[in-house]
């Protein structure tokens, strides 16, 4: 399983990737919705596979979060990836907003590593139940 | 600008974010060393700070200042790092960038809809002391059960002002 982890806070993309190399699943990283576009096309030039999951903060520079869940969806070739939210942003407005932009999933901040893997098993992700071994986010 | 759409934010509020955050992010979440308030810094106390704007019917700003040692605190529980760990340079800088976005998200929800949270600022600095009154919709200073109540070290700073 592949994750690609979208986040301008190197503390987040450290903590989120801790918990989905725990999980088992090789992480690509981004600082914001550019990068994350040319990160996907050259993993696909290089790997030829599109990640499993995306796990996108809402607000960062150059592109936002939104403006990303809205780019990936119009890319046919990428239509296989869950996108996942995962944001300070918690206002129902924005949910909804982020939901119709074709985002799958939405996990406020703060969460615990096991909200994040209950995340992944209902995007059916992760076959069984797994846990981080604890509530901190190593 | 009207003062009068300001969020409706306490200080309950915020120590409640504060500690979902703390909770969600410390080894043992069942601890109860979540942040409790304290003291404001003293005026010229150099802390590490960030902030992040929140716009929209309401403008202002959530600024969040510790002192190194809160920073350092904030920092190896965030990113799960032994005390005898190096620290990155910016490593405090960074967790402090992501503190205040979490607690700006939180307070922004109580905003009237369609605000803003912008990306966060950081920097070093001295310490003016407490916004003034005018500015200041609410403020708090907060440091950790197991600290020392007079230490200044342990010492970090919320205030939510109007812009």
């Amino acid at each position: 399983m592949i994750a690609l982890v979208v986040d301008d806070s190197r503390a987040m993309r450290r903590i989120v990737r801790g918990i989905l190399r725990g999980a088992g699943m090789e992480v690509l990283e981004a600082g914001d919705g550019q990068e994350a576009l040319d990160v996907l096309d050259r993993h696909l030039a290089d790997e030829g596979a599109v990640p499993d999951v995306a796990c996108i903060d809402w607000n960062m520079p150059v592109m936002d979060g939104l403006q990303l869940v809205t780019a990936l969806r119009r890319r046919r070739e990428l239509r296989s990836m869950a996108l996942m939210m995962v944001t300070s942003e918690s206002e129902q407005s924005q949910v909804v907003k982020a939901l119709a932009a074709g985002a799958h999933e939405y996990l406020f901040k703060p969460f615990s590593p096991d909200a994040l893997l209950a995340k992944l098993q209902l995007l059916g992700l992760l076959p069984q139940p797994a846990t981080a071994g604890g509530g901190s986010w190593s | 600008m009207v003062v009068s759409d300001a969020p409706v934010v306490t200080a309950a509020d915020l120590v409640g974010v504060v500690g979902d955050l703390w909770r969600s992010v410390s080894a043992d979440p069942d601890a109860g060393d979540a942040p409790v308030p304290a003291a404001w810094h003293s005026r010229g106390a150099r802390v590490l700070r960030s902030s992040v704007a929140i716009e929209g019917s309401w403008d202002g700003d959530l600024v969040l200042a510790c002192a190194p040692g809160a920073a350092e605190r904030w920092t190896r529980t965030m990113l799960a790092l032994d005390a005898d760990e190096p620290l990155g340079e910016t490593d405090a800088l960074d967790v402090l960038a992501e503190v205040v976005n979490v607690v700006g998200g939180a307070v922004k929800a109580h905003c009237a809809a369609g605000g803003r949270l912008g990306l966060p600022d950081v920097g070093e600095g001295e310490d003016a002391g407490p916004p003034h009154e005018r500015a200041l919709v609410v403020g708090l200073g907060m440091t950790w059960p197991d600290a020392a109540p007079d230490d200044p070290d342990a010492l970090f700073t919320l205030a939510l002002v109007h812009r």
